[in-house]
């Protein structure tokens, strides 16, 4: 009995810690200074080198860089600096994060945030973190060219943490959109944003994709929040949040939205919100101002190995279904039960929760999809061995 | 003392317990789990030791799909499984003031260890 309280006091420990640990990336209160654009090029240098650099530099580096700086040049010009300002009082606070020691809890009068993010229409439709715009009334947007403009906001989404302003021109440069599905740990990401502030607006900075499927509790905001976090180790700070990760075809993979860390900034292990979810919340925020999420109205987690045998899996994967959130939940009236494990959704894999949140979060409500559940064999509501598609009695 | 096809330490629910706490229903009575063998088959399972001040209870309705609410159900429920069997457990999860059904799977161990 002592072993497993001595444990379990571990355990909880490691949770506390972890839940302080994450924080959101916009910045409360950090130096400024005017938007930076690149200087231009010394004509000759001011000093001799103390020795003679290579002849060439080495093919794969030179090729690697030329790359980054593609990349940064073809994105760059669609990422914007945004300031965002309460007009009176304290805003809503955000969540408990390592940056209240920078905000007087007490503060009277007009309060400051900055972040980032990216254009996704020439007409001025702007991706970025709901935790930037929440609980703030003033906008002011900044284009990399230095163009000043004041947005509004279109739409926000706490579960998601994604939202949409717009700043009123045209003509404006915009992101490539990619496909976050396809990424593969370990490929090369850049992140682009203004991370702590104007002094270093408009900071690119390299990395891999270090995770997927990632969930972050500190941030969850309810029950329907998206934990499917892409983990990067390319360096994010407070004011980065909004801004775009993309992949080496300077296509936008994901939104840079939170760190893990004990002092507030980088330590290595940075998450983007993948981009798939980020659109179809943009498009729907665009169109209706709002989120409306479909429901199978079930709780899940996912499945174990033991799970996996019972219901004659040859591999551990899937989710489990724990029990229906509601009586005559959606799942419950297909005739899926509880100890089923859904594998599929619309003929599609589905390996672990995450997943199935935001294939599910991407439907609307009235929506029909087709649940693929592996049930057990003896299971007296289903006749089929071990596969069952929707499981209809 | 654990129960030992599982691993688990088990009590039976007090009527006091069970009155004080409106989530605790006549459906969700049955065996508490109080302890879990840290070298038993549950040890990795999504399960808690009751602790009261934490208001942590876990609460086994099913094994199986059949309904326990006392030990001895429990035990007659656990009777024929053999070791490496896997037991299905439905389990009434309260803490603090949240309180969820979940499915917990365990592979039965001999009960000679």
């Amino acid at each position: 009995m002592s072993r497993t309280r001595e444990w379990l006091k571990f355990a909880s420990l490691v949770t506390a810690a972890a839940v302080l640990a994450v924080a959101f990336v916009t910045v409360a209160d950090f130096p400024r200074r005017s938007l930076a654009q690149p200087p231009t090029p010394l004509e000759r240098p001011l000093f001799g080198t103390a020795g003679p650099p290579l002849q060439e530099a080495p093919a794969t580096l030179q090729d690697l860089g030329d790359a980054f700086a593609e990349v940064a040049d073809a994105v760059r010009p669609a990422v914007v600096f945004i300031e965002a300002s309460a007009s009176e009082g304290r805003a809503h606070p955000q969540v408990p994060s390592p940056f209240d020691q920078f905000v007087d809890p007490e503060q009277i009068g007009p309060r400051r945030g900055t972040g980032s993010g990216f254009l996704i229409a020439s007409n001025g439709y702007i991706i970025t973190n709901n935790h930037v715009v929440d609980g703030f009334d003033r906008f002011d947007v900044t284009l990399y060219d230095g163009r000043e403009f004041s947005a509004h906001v279109v739409g926000g989404d706490a579960n998601t943490d994604i939202a949409v302003i717009r700043i009123d021109e045209d003509g404006l440069p915009t992101v490539s959109m990619g496909d976050s599905e396809v990424l593969r740990v370990g490929q090369w990401v850049l992140a682009i944003g203004n991370p702590l502030g104007e002094a270093f607006s408009f900071s690119v900075t390299a990395g891999i994709v270090s995770g997927r499927g990632r969930g972050l509790d500190a941030l969850r905001n309810g029950q329907w929040s998206i934990q499917d976090f892409i983990q990067t180790d390319a360096a994010i700070n407070p004011g980065n949040s909004g801004g775009p990760l993309v992949d080496i075809r300077g296509q936008v993979v994901g939104v840079n939205a939170a760190i893990a860390s004990r002092t507030g900034y980088y330590q290595g292990y940075s998450f983007a919100i993948p981009i798939n979810l980020a659109r179809v919340v943009a498009e729907q925020l665009i169109e209706n101002g709002r989120v409306r999420r479909a429901a199978l109205g079930i709780s899940i987690r996912d499945a174990s190995p033991e799970d996996a045998e019972v219901v004659g899996l040859s591999e551990v994967r899937g989710v489990l279904i724990n029990d229906f959130s509601f009586s005559n939940s959606p799942a419950e009236q297909a005739g899926l039960q509880a100890g089923d494990i859904i594998v599929a959704i619309d003929g599609s894999d589905v390996n672990y929760t995450a997943q199935l949140q935001q294939v599910v979060g991407f439907k609307q409500p009235g929506d029909r999809i087709v649940v693929t559940a592996a049930t057990r064999a003896s299971s007296p509501h289903c006749t089929k061995p071990s596969w069952a598609s929707s499981c209809r009695p | 003392m654990y129960e030992t096809k599982l691993g688990l330490e088990l009590q039976a629910l007090s009527a006091r317990m069970a009155a004080s706490d409106e989530r605790i229903g006549d459906e969700h009575r049955g065996p508490i789990i109080t302890g879990i063998d840290p070298d038993g088959p549950a040890r990795d399972k999504p399960l808690v030791p009751a602790n009261a001040r934490r208001g942590w209870v876990d609460i086994i309705t099913h094994v199986n799909d059949e309904r326990v609410r006392t030990l001895e159900d429990m035990e007659a429920a656990l009777a024929s499984i053999e070791a490496g069997e896997i037991v299905t457990l439905r389990v009434y999860q309260v803490q603090g003031n949240q309180a969820a059904t979940s499915i917990v799977r365990v592979r039965a161990a001999g009960s000679g260890n």
